[in-house]
């Protein structure tokens, strides 16, 4: 009987254990959306057959690379620190890419290629989820949209950043559904 | 002995074992003596089973449901769905542990479900806060939060999922760095599990389920381990690992039970032989040549370490002299002989005519040998094994088309003749 009373002991801090994962996760992603520093990023003019995969429109950036900062050389595949900058137009972009934290707003960001002396990289947000019926109106939208230009809110802190609103034109794209 | 006794002795076997009245061995000894049981634990099996199928298709289609994304529910909303699913899960399975420990299909229902929900709830985080598809770290979360679950809860269908789960892991992310050789660390958390499962009963369902699941697991993490941290004697290691798994199999698993509760023996001839007879062509060989100019120091101490647990394993196989199982397990010294020609004759033709020469002594001796015992099965394997390395042959070298359906006449003719034969002296033998 005590080992079974050990065992359910231990199968209850398993299970707090496990419950404190998903918890975590929305309190940290939760706390970067209250208090981060909103970006706009403008995503770059993709194939509109190619953005769409079935619930999730799949985001581009235009401006998913910038300068070399000082510090060790950048490898492909390693993890960097984009220091982040608002641009006249209110875009953001990368003002410089690096081993270390920089002072200012930065995101963690993985190096694809270094290219003379500028690093391409991937963003850590990339991805806008749908409801999956609402996947099909939403490709039909953003194909028939003006310009085809979209935009992103994104909220940073700490090097994490979290997708608040996805625009096509002024409109976000539930706005643009609900008029269609 | 009847069907229903023999089902109940086997299953008092593993309490017997555990009790310290009879030695593992002892069992085995029983298991050859009466042959395969007709079903052991039938309708327990049956129960068991529908259990498992129930707890994991309600917790797929859960995953389902939430992946559908509604709009409509607030990010509090889905936090509290997700942490709700996830502790709805954790009460069955405690329910399950506490107060239904005898039954083998509330225990697997119960724990597939709650390892499902653990991976939704997750996902489903990641989904409302748009998170990127990292699934590295999803898994890897995943699999860490859930590696407790087959000790605590007693349950062989999370250790399979995990297994699953952590070979997963492997092929994500981006190559290079170390951190995927973190999967061996992995498999070890799950190691003690899967050793007191064999050691309870090496022939109880749940054991063999899980020997299948680790010996693949295995096979594929080895492959990718290769394939990121230089793998250009992989052919050899591989040739190796085959080896070593069946002459282990040979070991300690083989018992009077059917093939497919033997996975160690089975993947392990399967793989060996497969590859030794991709080995026959020569243009496999040339492009091995390319590769073993560019294998490192470290390469060839991992082959050889490889190689030397071979010959560990299958030194007791002399005294007695077993020369089936030794050919069988002697295919990574061909090989590595065949590394060696190739050193000498980077063309490839001699390690080739070295494969084709094994293959083909194998297949005469199993013909042989299956012919002796009586066994239908070991002769058709040898008789398989001449049929595809002449056909392999067939097409590597150009032949007419009457020569190549002359012999395929002659080849087909072969098999039935002497499985005719076999079966008419074995029923001789059964009407004496």
């Amino acid at each position: 009987m005590n080992r079974l009373r050990l065992r359910y002991g231990l199968f209850v801090m398993v299970a707090l254990l496990q419950l404190a994962a998903p918890l975590y996760m929305a309190w940290h992603w939760e706390d970067v959306l209250q208090s981060g520093r909103v970006y706009y990023w403008q995503t770059a003019p993709v194939d509109p057959f190619d953005a769409f995969k079935g619930r999730y429109v799949d985001l581009w950036f235009r401006d998913a690379a910038g300068p070399v900062g000082g510090g060790s050389p950048l490898k492909p595949g390693q993890t960097a620190y984009a220091a982040i900058r608002e641009g006249a137009d209110r875009f953001a972009y990368i003002s410089e890419v690096g081993a270390n934290k920089p002072d200012r707003d930065y995101v963690r960001v993985r190096v694809n290629y270094v290219e003379g002396n500028v690093a391409h990289v991937t963003l850590p947000f990339k991805r806008y989820y749908l409801p999956e019926d609402l996947a099909p109106a939403a490709e039909n939208a953003y194909r028939t949209s003006a310009g085809r230009e979209a935009t992103v809110a994104v909220r940073i802190k700490d090097g994490y950043g979290v997708i608040e609103e996805l625009y096509i034109g002024d409109k976000t794209i539930y706005q643009l559904l609900r008029g269609k | 002995m009847k069907s229903k006794e023999l089902e109940w002795l086997y299953k008092e076997l593993p309490e017997l074992i555990a009790g310290g009245v009879i030695t593992p061995e002892c069992a085995d000894a029983i298991r050859n003596y009466y042959g395969p049981g007709d079903k052991p634990g039938g309708s327990k099996t049956v129960l068991t089973v529908f259990g498992l199928i129930g707890g994991s298709l309600v917790g797929l289609g859960i995953i389902l449901i939430l992946a559908h994304n509604w709009d409509a529910l607030s990010r509090m909303t889905r936090l509290a769905v997700a942490v709700g699913m996830l502790l709805f899960a954790q009460g069955l399975a405690g329910y399950a542990l506490l107060r239904r420990r005898g039954s083998a299909g509330w225990t697997e229902g119960s724990a597939a479900f709650l390892m499902l929900m653990l991976g939704a709830a997750i996902a489903l985080v990641g989904q409302t806060y748009q998170l990127v598809d990292d699934a590295g770290a999803f898994l890897l979360t995943w699999m860490a939060l859930s590696a407790p679950l087959p000790y605590l809860l007693g349950a062989t269908t999370p250790a399979v999922l995990y297994l699953a789960g952590i070979t997963a892991w492997t092929f994500t992310g981006y190559s290079g760095g170390t951190e995927k050789l973190l999967v061996w660390g992995l498999l070890a958390v799950i190691g003690p599990y899967c050793w007191r499962l064999l050691k309870a009963d090496r022939y109880a369902n749940p054991a063999v389920v899980l020997a299948w699941a680790l010996t693949l697991c295995v096979y594929i993490c080895f492959g990718t381990m290769l394939g990121k941290y230089g793998g250009r004697l992989a052919t050899a290691d591989y040739g190796s690992l085959f080896a070593i798994t069946y002459l282990a199999g040979v070991r300690w698993f083989d018992g009077a039970v059917r093939g497919w509760k033997k996975p160690f023996k089975f993947l392990g001839l399967a793989g060996g032989i497969g590859l030794s007879f991709l080995l026959t062509f020569r243009s496999f060989w040339q492009a091995e040549a390319a590769r073993l100019n560019a294998a490192g120091a470290g390469e060839y101490v991992l082959a050889l370490a490889l190689l030397g647990a071979v010959i560990v394993l299958g030194r007791p196989f002399l005294r007695p002299w077993r020369g089936r199982t030794l050919l069988l397990g002697a295919a990574p010294l061909v090989i590595a002989l065949g590394f060696f020609l190739l050193g000498l004759d980077p063309g490839g033709i001699s390690p080739a005519i070295l494969l084709n020469a094994y293959l083909l002594v194998l297949g005469v001796i199993l013909i042989v040998s299956g012919v002796r015992q009586g066994s239908l099965g070991v002769l058709n394997l040898g008789m398989l094994l001449l049929a595809a390395l002449i056909a392999a042959r067939f097409f590597d070298i150009s032949f007419s088309f009457a020569a190549r359906g002359l012999v395929f006449v002659i080849l087909g003719a072969g098999f039935l003749i002497a499985n005719l034969i076999m079966v008419r002296r074995k029923s001789g033998v059964g009407e004496e």
